[in-house]
């Protein structure tokens, strides 16, 4: 499979499951087909793709899926009767929504990859609203949060969506209760964060690594 | 007189076959002229030419976009796209043949363009993931374009053309079914055998169980949680299913015409689906193409009211030539000009060319005219992209798909990509519907 066509392949995976969801997908089912062949994909997709060399270097110590700390996240959201997820990370945004039936959640609708959004929020049976960065003050509120997902954390700083420096600056960071940064690799990234910025952890009211 | 409306008319319809993105404008000022006209030379009035536009058409036209934008709600087609993917284990030629017989089935039941603009998202999600190359991509969304444009052909309600014959009167339901359905089922078999030598659809470098697993995990998992919503689903299938007995099994003699059908038909899926079928109601009605059609049918009218398509009957039977080759004739041109305009207007403008020219034959012969043209009709849509609505919608979502090729390369579907297709299409439509048409003379 060459580079091109595979490198399509997983930003067309990656828009709308998330880097690391897509990464574990593509992971499982190139192993299933033919052993040796995500090997591979880790080579030839890492090098563009730092989610993917991140999730190969797991795949490689033994981890078979998605780092969740679900439990850490309900505790952080207690009292929050409202929250606004920026980025996607389909496995992560499943748990959650299964997990808190009484949550308001909302999606901000933006991405730095192809997503067809229409179709990500009919995965959730009209649990999750769209929210446009502009609609995102309307969300605001003393029970009110912002999550996003952290790609490793180290001790002083973490990759995010760009979407997120795009949607919360010091105006929105105050409106806001909880600004929840949910870390979904297990371990920092081995090569430089393209598709992701990187920002203080002090940025975040609660982080779950 | 006559030649002033037919100049109004030719000159409306090459016009918005130019600038396509003006046509409304173009038709509609068209037709208000060809009222102007008509008025100040006392042909007929504004009034007239409104009386003679077949509001039944336009009513079957909208009560069956209600129906489909119903079904659209319950996420049929989206998750059927995923299931034919699924089925074929998302191995290209198979993945793009039994595409091609959904579409043509569906086609002959709802409106091909909204079926068409769900299935496309779902299929571009695998040809980004298998990594298909131009030609397959050409191969495949041309036979797609071509089997919509068949399945539109095969029934009454599946596209303008026979609708019109259906809401006209022209021809009863069981009568168009069943002796179009055979035809356009032959004529997609032969552009199938004719287009599977340039099938190859990627390179063969070891890889294609590896890419159909992808393709076949990444949509599932991208679908993972869509169910199909029966909340609209049951509706909407109940009121198609209903129409479908009406139009069977109600005798014209009841007083019940098709267009009541679907009007009721309609009215039923639009109350099933509660508040949205009311949405659906105020803001999913293509009101579009009811002007468009509309604008000419005026347009049409004029023309008719001033013996236009009578002097082109008379003088297309006057040709030196036995009835049939003058059939042969008449449905060679209005494939040519349905290429050239697309199906609405030529289906509009030659249908009264049509009566004429059934008038000289037996019952049994007329009813094979009439699908005769529908059948051109069909063989112009699939010439060019251009000629139908779904090419240059599927050429856009294409383009802003951004879709690369094996080695990274651009991938097109353009009227030229599309252009050899259109041409083997066009050739075996054309000739089903000519020697159908002939054996029936």
């Amino acid at each position: 499979m060459s580079d091109p066509s595979l490198a399509m392949a997983f930003s067309a995976a990656a828009g709308e499951l998330g880097m690391s969801a897509a990464s574990w997908l593509f992971l499982r089912t190139l192993a299933a087909v033919e052993a040796g062949a995500e090997e591979a994909a880790i080579e030839s997709l890492g090098a563009q793709f730092p989610v993917m060399a991140a999730v190969g270097a797991a795949w490689r110590e033994g981890h078979r899926g998605p780092r969740c700390d679900l439990e850490g996240v309900r505790a952080r959201l207690d009292g929050v009767t409202r929250a606004v997820v920026l980025g996607v990370e389909s496995a992560h945004l499943d748990a959650l929504v299964a997990a808190s039936p009484g949550l308001e959640l909302g999606l901000v609708t933006e991405s730095p990859l192809e997503a067809d959004f229409e179709r990500i929020l009919a995965n959730f049976g009209g649990r999750v609203a769209a929210v446009s960065l502009a609609e995102l003050q309307r969300w605001s509120g003393a029970t009110s949060a912002l999550v996003t997902f952290l790609y490793g954390v180290d001790s002083h700083a973490t990759q995010v969506s760009p979407i997120w420096l795009r949607a919360v600056g010091d105006d929105t960071r105050t409106q806001f209760r909880t600004l929840l940064g949910w870390n979904v690799l297990p371990a920092p990234m081995p090569v430089y964060p393209r598709w992701l910025v990187e920002v203080a952890l002090d940025a975040f009211t609660d982080v779950v690594p | 007189m006559s030649l002033a409306f037919a100049g109004i008319l030719l000159a409306a319809l090459i016009a918005q076959a130019l600038w396509p993105g003006a046509r409304l404008r173009v038709v509609v000022s068209g037709a208000a002229l060809s009222c102007l006209l008509a008025s100040l030379r006392g042909v007929s009035t504004t009034a007239r030419l409104f009386a003679a536009v077949p509001w039944d058409v336009l009513t079957i036209l909208v009560g069956l976009g209600v129906v489909t934008e119903v079904l659209v709600a319950s996420r049929l087609f989206s998750l059927m796209a995923v299931r034919v993917t699924r089925a074929t284990g998302a191995r290209p030629w198979r993945f793009a043949l039994t595409f091609a017989l959904v579409m043509y089935v569906v086609s002959g039941l709802v409106n091909n363009l909204t079926a068409l603009l769900l299935v496309l998202p779902v299929m571009l999600v695998v040809f980004r993931v298998l990594g298909v190359t131009q030609r397959f991509l050409s191969l495949t969304l041309g036979l797609l374009l071509v089997a919509c444009n068949l399945g539109g052909a095969a029934t009454p309600i599946g596209d303008f053309p026979a609708i019109l014959l259906l809401g006209r009167g022209a021809m009863r339901f069981g009568v168009y079914l069943t002796a179009a359905a055979p035809r356009t089922a032959l004529a997609l078999a032969l552009v199938v055998v004719a287009l599977s030598w340039r099938r190859q659809a990627s390179p063969r470098d070891g890889t294609e169980a590896l890419r159909a697993a992808l393709t076949v995990n990444t949509l599932e998992a991208l679908h993972r949680g869509i169910r199909i919503d029966r909340r609209y689903l049951l509706p909407g299938a109940a009121a198609l299913a209903a129409m479908l007995l009406g139009w069977v099994l109600i005798p014209a003699s009841t007083g019940i015409g098709p267009e009541l059908i679907c009007w009721l038909g309609a009215a039923l899926s639009l109350l099933g689906a509660g508040k949205v079928g009311e949405t659906i109601a105020r803001r999913r009605v293509d009101v579009e193409a009811v002007l468009f059609l509309l604008s000419l049918f005026v347009m049409v009218g004029a023309a008719r009211e001033s013996h236009l398509f009578t002097d082109i009957a008379r003088w297309l039977t006057a040709l030196p030539l036995s009835p049939a080759a003058q059939v042969v004739v008449f449905l060679v041109a209005a494939a040519l000009l349905t290429g050239v305009f697309s199906a609405g207007p030529s289906m509009a403008a030659l249908l009264d060319v049509a009566d004429a020219l059934a008038r000289q034959h037996p019952r049994e012969a007329r009813d094979a005219l009439y699908v005769g043209l529908a059948m051109s009709v069909c063989a112009g849509s699939s010439l060019f992209l251009t000629a139908a609505t779904a090419g240059p919608l599927t050429q856009s979502l294409i383009e802003r798909a951004g879709l690369r090729g094996p080695d990274g390369e651009p991938l097109r579907f353009g009227f030229r990509e599309y252009l050899p297709v259109g041409l083997v299409a066009f050739a075996l439509i054309l000739s089903v519907g000519i020697a159908s048409t002939l054996a029936a003379l």
